[in-house]
């Protein structure tokens, strides 16, 4: 017995001990935080996979990459405009009329004379040629880049001042000046080809199918290059992963943070105030992965936090409400640059009609899956498109909640309900069929249930069974892929510039990302247009003109873009966008002694 | 003694080969196509290069994935199966032509005719009619489809479609009739020469040295377990980086379990029905039926921050010092840290441990040996520890076989919720992202843990008890 009062002895005593100790430490958090002022600390949703841009391919390891590294241009997250980043401007462009890549385009980009490296070099056109050459190597694992890219033939940096070069592309496509400047950074070549493995390499065979082919099996440098880019050195040791932006990567504990701080003498800051592309505030940023809704909230409610994105739609509204919360907290809800809908899958008989496929949309309460699944947060659509978007077709109105409309749409569409039991029914191939579909589920989330739940319902009052069928998540998109399901929800990115239809929309994407059978001769036609007309006022028509042609056919049941909810510390001056995460990090501005001694 | 222990490793030979076989299949055979995996879902962009282009990243990757070799040393089918079929990279297309097989066993008639199809979509992206033409559209509608359906009557309507919109105009009929015939023909000798015999003959085929699993096995066993999908570092550098936090919040764990648990379980034994017994019985009950997920979020929400006025812990994860930080200050931060997820980790273990030594000890309290230790006077201390705890040793000892692998198990729960991502936390994330390398090595490693684990315990027996011997009888 003596011993069990010993120990209950030590162990109040640790109780002591802690309680003592963390008492000061309250003081300490709410006197300065505990760190300095102007470091952000950042919840990352997921842990970073690798900070090589060429690597990577999460939103996690952008997040902070693009604060290490520069583009050439940037979007701007008010106007959605690109603007300059290592690039002084906008390129020239000019359409190419004769020699190997007639009908294609060449753009002609400068880098600012004041650009250079960590080691005092000047960022030139041929580290961009060398992040291509990277790109293009088919040993790296940069597919995803290359897809975007592949249109390229050549880039040719002026000789007399390298900093101007020119890239030839093959082709008049809209998103080639956006894709050139904005889907890599450019990456210094004197450290990450320290050997200089691809210099001699002219840009033109990695172009060139059967000449890089040829490479690839041959030149041995092409394996050698690709080893030493991919390895996890340059992927996530501080003093490897080096780019030209303002900031330098100085920590990385797995799981547990990122930390990159501030260069102090970093080119840009002498051009930051005519160009907001090269504006840096915060002198150090604290990157945490944390997936636990919960654990983040504790975070952010001890003050642990600066900035979150993405809070639960139900925390969100329970942190509103909260006091010492909203005393340390400013909370956002921009818009965000995704929809959610409905896949009718047309492919299939019983949805092959539009006015069927009308029908349902006219069925579903799209505001009740708003407020019961998403608490609100979310602001209608009726088309792909951002609302706030100069192209956006703004005659189109939302296909309301409507059961007698509905039910008409069906009756026009032939079915009845000839048997009497709720269910419409139509013979198809001399065959009675009652109009009962199945809707994906993903096994295990709740949400995904829910909208299941809510469409079941309101798809009965109209006539329609529906069955919900809940599929792994891997199945689920393998069945999404070859078409073989009726009804599915799903969600796409919105473009805040502009938008290329091909990838969704197109005949040829069916058995991949078009998975409703969308489309003729006509929307691909439409679809080839939009994508090679530069001219503004007219592509905005064909834009418009499509938008409509998909309203018309309801292949999707368009629900709503949901908006962040974001809350960011009292201290910075905040600035939200829609573009994810819906903050831009290196913006975030230190308030004043004045301005936070008001809140 | 030594011959046992070194029969037993040698035992661990085979069965690791047999779990390595089991890992190795059964990945094979889960829904999901790693190569998307390994793309990410962003996969199917392909903004310029469009159709052609996404087939392309898809074979460049699963080449990259190491996925165009056989899988395995030999393949057990039947004589109708190709021993070329790994070679078709696309993993639809593939799963396609088993079923083709399937249905009509005549390998060379499907080959033809899969040949024909690619050859006709080659022809088909060559077609430029300057207009938007519908018929066009539909073929390559139907023809894409084409290389996903396997039954005979879906197949002859996708046909059938084409064949109608060729013959609506005549460029068409002109650029594609050729190339549609031989398609067409192909699939009619399909269905004209159905050999389903080879179905139900047995073959085996010898695929050589270079396939999938001798890669890995080989480099397991030289100690290169391969580079991880996702963040593409070695698998041994992510391992082992989970590992010391789940070692570190594991021993802890293990280590309050034991030294809380026995003097719990054995003065509960001694003063059995008293007070104390009832009490600690009582609330170790609670603590056992409360489920460690809801007491973790429970403790993270009330005790760390300042919203119930108890910011006592911190939050989440490790602590993150200075490297100029005193031990002080460092053991401190650790201790803080660590409180609330080893509490969360200890109480259930405890309370199950407890009960366990307990009901052992009642037994052996009630021994004559007991009694008889008693009657010759030895004190109380010396009987208990000395005479009654050794023997009432053995459910520990069974329990400690399942410690080691449970060492290297982390809990995703208490991970998740505390934010320190150690082991299992890395394991039920590379089997959703299908991280095979990932999975595969901690596999195997907790598989060896495990038998280890076995052998200690046997070990543990006979010094427990010397009835028990391995050796021979002397």
């Amino acid at each position: 017995m003596k011993r069990i009062q010993s120990l209950f002895i030590i162990l109040s005593g640790l109780f002591f001990i802690v309680s003592c100790k963390t008492d000061k430490k309250e003081e300490l958090q709410f006197a300065d935080l505990g760190r300095p002022q102007n470091t952000l600390v950042i919840r990352l949703e997921q842990e970073a996979d690798n900070l090589n841009p060429l690597i990577s391919t999460t939103n996690y390891g952008r997040q902070v990459y693009e604060q290490i590294f520069s583009y050439l241009l940037i979007v701007d997250p008010q106007t959605y405009e690109l603007i300059p980043q290592l690039a002084k401007s906008r390129p020239t462009i000019e359409a190419i009329t004769s020699g190997p890549n007639a009908g294609g385009t060449a753009y002609n980009f400068e880098i600012f004379e004041e650009a250079k490296w960590d080691n005092g070099e000047p960022v030139t056109g041929h580290d961009f040629v060398f992040t291509m050459k990277a790109i293009f190597n088919p040993k790296v694992r940069s597919q995803r880049m290359r897809a975007f890219l592949d249109f390229i033939q050549d880039i040719q940096v002026d000789p007399e001042n390298s900093k101007k070069f020119k890239v030839i592309t093959n082709q008049r496509y809209i998103l080639s000046e956006e894709a050139i400047a904005g889907v890599t950074p450019v990456m210094p070549a004197y450290h990450y080809d320290p050997n200089g493995l691809l210099a001699d390499i002219p840009f033109t065979d990695f172009t060139d199918d059967e000449k890089i082919a040829d490479l690839a099996e041959n030149d041995p440098r092409i394996q050698e290059f690709a080893d030493n880019f991919s390895g996890a050195k340059y992927g996530r040791e501080p003093g490897q992963v080096l780019g030209s932006g303002p900031y330098k990567l100085t920590e990385w504990q797995s799981g547990q943070q990122i930390v990159i701080e501030r260069k102090t003498d970093w080119w840009g800051d002498a051009l930051s105030e005519d160009y907001p592309g090269l504006v840096a505030y915060p002198d150090a940023m604290i990157f945490k992965p944390m997936e636990n809704m919960a654990t983040a909230l504790a975070e952010l409610k001890s003050g642990a936090l600066d900035v979150m994105n993405n809070i639960g739609p139900k925390d969100f509204g329970e942190l509103k409400e909260t006091d010492f919360v909203t005393e340390q907290y400013n909370l956002f809800t921009p818009i965000s640059l995704v929809y959610y809908f409905t896949y009718l899958n047309g492919q299939r008989e019983k949805l092959s009609d539009k006015r069927v496929r009308r029908a349902i949309a006219h069925g579903i309460n799209v505001d009740q899956i708003l407020e019961n699944v998403y608490y609100g947060y979310g602001e209608r659509l009726a088309g792909p498109v951002l609302p706030s978007s100069e192209y956006y077709n703004d005659e189109l109105a939302l296909l309301e909640h409507d059961p007698s409309a509905a039910r008409a749409l069906l009756e026009e569409a032939g079915w009845e309900d000839s048997n009497n039991n709720g269910i419409y029914d139509k013979e198809i191939n001399g065959e009675l069929q009652e109009m009962n579909l199945s809707y994906l589920t993903t096994a295990g989330s709740e949400i995904s249930r829910n909208i299941g739940l809510v469409i079941q319902q309101n798809l009965r009052q109209i006539g329609v069974e529906l069955e919900l069928d809940a599929q792994e998540g891997n199945v689920k998109m393998g069945n999404l892929r070859s078409g073989n399901y009726d009804i599915c929800g799903g969600g796409w990115a919105l473009s805040p510039t502009l938008w290329d239809p091909k990838q969704i929309w197109h005949t040829e994407s069916q058995g991949s990302s078009n998975r409703v059978g969308f489309g003729t001769a006509e929307t691909d036609a439409m679809i080839e247009e939009i994508r090679t007309t530069l001219d503004r006022e007219r592509r905005n028509e064909l834009y418009k003109e499509f938008q409509e042609i998909i309203y018309e056919e309801q292949p999707y049941v368009f629900f709503f873009a949901p908006t962040a909810r974001l809350a960011i510390h009292k201290r910075f001056e905040a600035e939200t966008t829609s573009i994810f995460p819906g903050f831009v990090l290196n913006r975030l501005k230190l308030k004043g002694e004045e301005a936070l001694s008001k809140n | 003694m030594l011959k046992y222990i070194f029969k037993r490793l040698l035992i661990f030979i085979p069965t690791l080969i047999v779990i390595s076989f089991l890992a190795f299949g059964l990945s094979k055979m889960t829904p999901g196509d790693p190569v998307y995996a390994m793309l990410g879902e962003t996969s199917e962009i392909s903004s310029a290069g469009g159709y052609a282009h996404s087939q392309q990243v898809y074979e460049e990757t699963a080449e990259m994935l190491g996925l165009h070799k056989p899988v395995f040393y030999v393949t057990l089918s039947s004589s109708a199966f190709p021993d070329t079929l790994h070679r078709i990279l696309q993993r639809d297309h593939r799963k396609n032509l088993v079923k083709l097989i399937q249905q009509y066993g005549n390998w060379p008639q499907i080959d033809h005719y899969y040949q024909a199809l690619q050859d006709f979509q080659a022809s088909f992206y060559e077609v430029d009619l300057g207009v938007p033409s519908n018929e066009l559209t539909k073929v390559g509608v139907n023809l894409r489809r084409l290389f996903t359906v396997y039954e005979p009557k879906v197949i002859q309507s996708r046909l059938d479609t084409i064949e109608q919109n060729i013959q609506q105009e005549r460029v068409l009929l002109a650029e594609l009739g050729p190339g549609f015939k031989t398609v067409k023909d192909a699939f009619q000798d399909i269905l004209r020469k159905p050999t389903r015999w080879k179905l139900y003959l047995p073959d085996i085929k010898w695929n050589g040295w270079d396939n999938q699993y001798h890669n890995w096995f080989a480099g397991f066993v030289r100690g290169d377990f391969g580079i991880s999908y996702k963040d593409k570092r070695p698998v041994s550098d992510s391992i082992w980086e989970a590992l010391q936090k789940t070692l570190l919040l594991n021993v802890l764990a293990l280590f309050f379990t034991y030294l809380l648990s026995i003097p719990l379980g054995v003065f509960s034994a001694i003063y059995r029905d008293s007070l104390f017994d009832r009490t600690t019985t009582l609330i170790l009950f609670i603590l056992y039926s409360l489920p460690s997920f809801w007491i973790g979020t429970m403790l993270v929400v009330f005790l760390t921050t300042p919203e119930y006025g108890m910011n006592w812990f911190p939050s989440s994860g490790l602590p993150h010092l200075p490297s100029d930080a005193s031990f002080i200050q460092r053991f401190w931060a650790m201790a803080t840290h660590l409180t609330l997820p080893v509490f969360c980790l200890t109480y259930g273990s405890l309370a199950f441990l407890s009960r366990q030594i307990r009901s052992s000890m009642l037994n052996v309290l009630q021994e004559d040996f007991v009694r008889t230790a008693y009657a010759k006077g030895l004190r109380p201390q010396r009987v208990i520890w000395k005479h009654a705890f050794r023997n009432a040793l053995f459910p520990l000892i069974t329990l400690f076989a399942t410690i080691f692998p449970s060492l290297l198990a982390g809990s995703v729960v208490i991970e998740v919720i505390f934010n320190i991502f150690g082991m299992g936390k890395l394991t039920v994330d590379a089997i959703f992202d299908k991280n095979w390398p990932i999975v595969y090595t901690v596999l195997m490693l907790s598989a060896i843990m495990t038998m280890l684990g076995i052998l200690v315990a046997d070990l543990l027996y006979a010094w427990a008890d010397p009835r028990v011997t391995y050796g021979k009888k002397r």
